[in-house]
């Protein structure tokens, strides 16, 4: 036998498996051209979610977004419950009326100042230095709705009614 | 050396707590980055403004400027209001250590802290005031709810006082007023066994006997706010005649360093402080108002036996990471599905 008929020979015992050849084939297609654009996509998706066919990467993966979750729910949470406890510290007034009451206190604090210059020494009495300058606002305002009401009914004349107040001479305000 | 008559400590308080000159609100507004723009404005009813003279640290460097009103009462109001941007609160600090005002003796400090929460960032702003002297917390003596009025500014009682809770205001208002005898009295005796313990150890040759002393601590807190003399004669008739003169080496110099110390809160001028944080507010120790603002009374009560801290904590959500953190999840909740497909033969 020549070496031709030796080889034909050996090929006959091995023979390929059509299914291995077939693979082959498409391998080569996707290598050369025609399934070019098909396979980036597929690299990409194994590329990016590689990570799915490892189990332990998987885990991982998991746990993390579970963490995530979680950090965002407690987080929160913890932000909408503080802020719950705030309302017991909410009061009704403003930086204005702050100021409005300071700037009150402070010529009712003037007046009691001068007040103290004029002392009835006849019928005097003692009060809280806090009650009678609660008393003096008191009759500031009074005064301011007196006048208001003056003017209401149109009697006002130059502040002569307002000098026949009561008591506003002896404490000359 | 001077001599307390410790029956009107009460009463000073109150009188001396906003007397004088002009009244003072302090507004910091605190930034992100911790910087912080402070805004003081003065009203007084004449136009004798004396910068040394206010509550807080203010110079020439400050943006100044000043306003006159005539109210429907016909009160003259003069306002004045100075501004300036601190870089950080150190800045603020270094004022305050060389401040030389009516206010000088206390001891002031700003803190600010900014925390990555990943979701949220969080800043911290606080004042604090350290104690005049070592006396008993206003806690021990107050309930939670008379502790809600003892700091509360006199303009925020005064609107409650008017409204629809007049009577249960007033109520709060005469407990504070009785427990707080007891309690100044109290913290102002721990303070003095406190301080004569201090300079008893410096004393080799004649120590007092401090455990007895400390014994008649009850004894000394229940004479403190009836008795009319003075501590001499007090420490005296509780632990025996002469007993003063016998250490008077160790009494005399503990109480005037106490009476120093005290003198600190009594001689405080008061003010208001108001803090607006960056953000959304989550926590503080002040009253906030309708604008947010945090409100915080300072005056020589507050902080006499235990460090008056003012603070407030805000937030501010970092929406690029909630961005980052959804991307995340959904990218892990594709690769779930897509695992699914391929499995599927998809």
């Amino acid at each position: 036998m020549d070496n031709y008929e030796k080889f034909i020979q050996k090929a006959r015992e091995n023979r390929i498996d059509p299914g291995i050849a077939e693979k082959l084939k498409t391998r080569i297609l996707d290598a050369t051209g025609s399934n070019a654009g098909t396979n980036y996509r597929t690299l990409m998706v194994r590329i990016l979610f590689g990570w799915t066919e490892i189990p332990l990467l998987r885990t991982g993966m998991v746990v993390a977004s579970f963490t995530v979750v979680l950090l965002i729910l407690i987080q929160q949470g913890i932000i909408v419950d503080r802020i719950g406890s705030l309302e017991s510290r909410i009061i009704s007034t403003n930086t204005e009326s702050i100021l409005q009451f300071q700037k009150e206190m402070m010529h009712a604090n003037a007046t009691l100042v001068t007040m103290s210059d004029n002392v009835f020494s006849d019928d005097s009495i003692k009060v809280a230095g806090e009650d009678l300058l609660s008393l003096v606002r008191s009759y500031r305002e009074l005064q301011v709705r007196y006048d208001e009401l003056l003017e209401v009914v149109g009697e006002i004349n130059s502040g002569d009614q307002i000098k026949k107040l009561p008591g506003r001479d002896k404490l000359k305000l | 050396m001077k001599h307390f008559n410790y029956r009107f400590l009460a009463l000073i308080f109150i009188i001396f707590a906003s007397c004088g000159g002009p009244d003072a609100l302090v507004i910091n507004t605190v930034n992100r980055d911790g910087s912080v723009d402070r805004k003081i404005i003065l009203t007084w009813d004449k136009d004798e403004f004396n910068l040394e003279e206010c509550q807080v640290p203010v110079d020439s460097t400050w943006s100044i400027g000043k306003v006159m009103e005539i109210s429907e009462k016909g009160d003259t109001t003069w306002t004045l209001t100075a501004e300036k941007h601190f870089d950080s609160v150190t800045e603020i600090n270094l004022d305050y250590t060389s401040y030389g005002g009516p206010n000088s003796k206390m001891k002031r400090k700003t803190e600010f802290l900014k925390r990555f929460r990943w979701f949220n960032t969080t800043y911290y702003f606080e004042e604090k005031i350290e104690k005049a002297i070592d006396g008993y917390p206003a806690s021990d003596f107050f309930t939670k709810e008379e502790l809600h009025f003892f700091y509360m500014p006199q303009s925020m009682v005064e609107e409650l006082g008017s409204g629809s809770d007049s009577t249960m205001v007033d109520s709060i208002l005469n407990i504070i007023e009785e427990k707080q005898d007891a309690w100044l009295g109290a913290s102002l005796v721990k303070a003095a066994i406190d301080e004569v313990e201090y300079f008893n150890q410096f004393e080799k040759t004649n120590p007092v006997d401090i455990e007895l002393i400390r014994s008649r601590e009850k004894v000394f807190t229940e004479a403190i706010s009836d008795f009319e003399g003075n501590e001499t004669e007090m420490i005296d008739s509780i632990m025996g005649e002469g007993y003063y003169e016998k250490y008077k080496t160790v009494f005399d110099t503990s109480l005037s360093v106490m009476e120093d110390k005290f003198q600190v809160a009594v001689d405080a001028d008061s003010y208001l402080v108001q803090c607006i944080m960056p953000g959304s507010l989550i926590a503080t120790n002040g009253y906030i108002d309708s604008n947010s603002n945090i409100l915080w009374n300072v005056d020589g009560e507050s902080f006499v036996s235990e460090d008056y801290i003012m603070w407030a904590e805000s937030t501010l959500k970092n929406r690029w990471a909630y961005i980052v953190s959804i991307l995340f999840v959904a990218f892990v909740a594709t690769g779930f599905v897509i695992r699914k497909l391929k499995r599927r033969g998809y």
